[in-house]
């Protein structure tokens, strides 16, 4: 089942506009590997469902995968063959946010090779350009 | 230890500061750095990108600053990443007294085969990859081995339980986990159940209408 909030204050949001780039959640921060997003957007809870379900799957039982971003902004769209107007429409989805540098997955347990493997599946999920990212230890 | 050789850096003095000299300096391979402390005016320079990346990724903590010649000790506090976390944008360095004792955060190792990984499913897991000890300036080690030879499955590793080099103390909280053999396990799937809510909960429920007493007043 798609991720969405429990709770919120108002059901509908605003678009807004996303500017610049990441400046929190991008580094590896609880697992050893993680896949990074290049691009800016909205991340629908499908696309990070369907991005989880290809990494379990592909490592099985091992290791443990963090999923770093959560889809808490409404998404509305007017349905189709409708006149405008009419006041906002009913929401259709949750998205998260993301910015280049968003670490989206984070995989630990699992030898670089298949964290490697398996982010890669996960990148083919994803709707923006990624990159596979470690661990920085400076 | 960083005891044996202290890693020399040459800086120059910026004298155009902002955003757009700052630019300038990346552009040209330059870093631009900050020396502060021990009550005097702070020094903004730049170093050779490419030396201070690799002096960082050696684990440098303790550092010889030349500015313009003048060599002082340094402690670098803070390293900032550009946005992708792959260059390195800015040092903070801190000036230092080679006897006085200093709080750092030193990287940890892992050394050995955990006794409980060959357990089915069985992973080792570090929350955290730094501590933070106090220790002469001159003794910082460059990284603290700890060994996860002895950990079972379910069992834990804290923070005070790390065998510290000589001269080293720990500052990090002694309950902090530091390494822990985990299970992984499977993931339950959650069944759309039929009575779950297409929607979220409201926090403001909508304000009562005030339909009814406009009716009555109609009326």
């Amino acid at each position: 089942m798609p991720l969405m909030p429990k709770r919120v204050i108002f059901r509908k949001q605003q678009r807004g506009k996303i500017r610049g780039n990441a400046t929190s959640g991008n580094y590896v921060a609880f697992g050893d590997y993680g896949l990074q997003c290049l691009g800016s957007g909205w991340l629908s809870a499908r696309q990070i469902e369907a991005g989880r379900v290809a990494a379990r799957q592909f490592v099985s039982r091992e290791g443990k995968l963090f999923v770093r971003v959560f889809p808490d902004k409404p998404i509305s769209k007017k349905p189709l063959e409708t006149r405008m107007g009419k006041g906002k429409a009913e929401p259709e989805f949750w998205a998260a946010r993301v910015r280049p540098g968003t670490i989206l997955y984070e995989l630990t347990g699992v030898p670089r090779d298949v964290a490697v493997r398996a982010l890669t599946r996960v990148a083919h999920k994803m709707p923006y350009r990624c990159r596979f990212v470690e661990r920085r230890h400076v | 230890m960083a005891t044996a050789a202290i890693p020399k850096i040459e800086l120059t003095k910026r004298t155009k500061l902002g955003k757009t000299a700052t630019l300038a300096d990346r552009r040209a391979g330059k870093m631009p750095v900050v020396i502060y402390g021990h009550k005097v005016d702070p020094v903004h320079a730049c170093a050779d990108a490419k030396a201070m990346t690799e002096m960082l990724h050696h684990h440098a903590h303790l550092v010889e600053a030349s500015v313009d010649g003048a060599v002082e000790p340094c402690l670098i506090k803070d390293v900032q990443w550009d946005h992708l976390g792959s260059k390195i944008i800015h040092v903070d360095m801190a000036r230092v007294d080679l006897n006085e004792k200093v709080t750092v955060t030193v990287e940890i190792k892992f050394v050995g085969e955990p006794k409980g990984a060959k357990a089915a499913g069985a992973f080792i897991s570090h929350p955290v990859s730094e501590l933070e000890v106090n220790c002469l300036a001159t003794n910082i080690p460059e990284e603290i081995l700890v060994d996860v030879s002895n950990l079972g499955v379910d069992e834990t590793l804290t923070a005070g339980e790390i065998k510290l080099p000589e001269g080293v103390e720990l500052e990090s909280d002694p309950e902090l986990i530091v390494a822990a053999v985990e299970i992984a396990q499977e993931e339950v799937e959650p069944e759309a159940a039929a009575d779950a809510p297409a929607e979220p909960e409201l926090i403001r429920k909508p304000a009562a209408t005030d339909e009814a007493p406009a009716d009555e007043k109609k009326k």
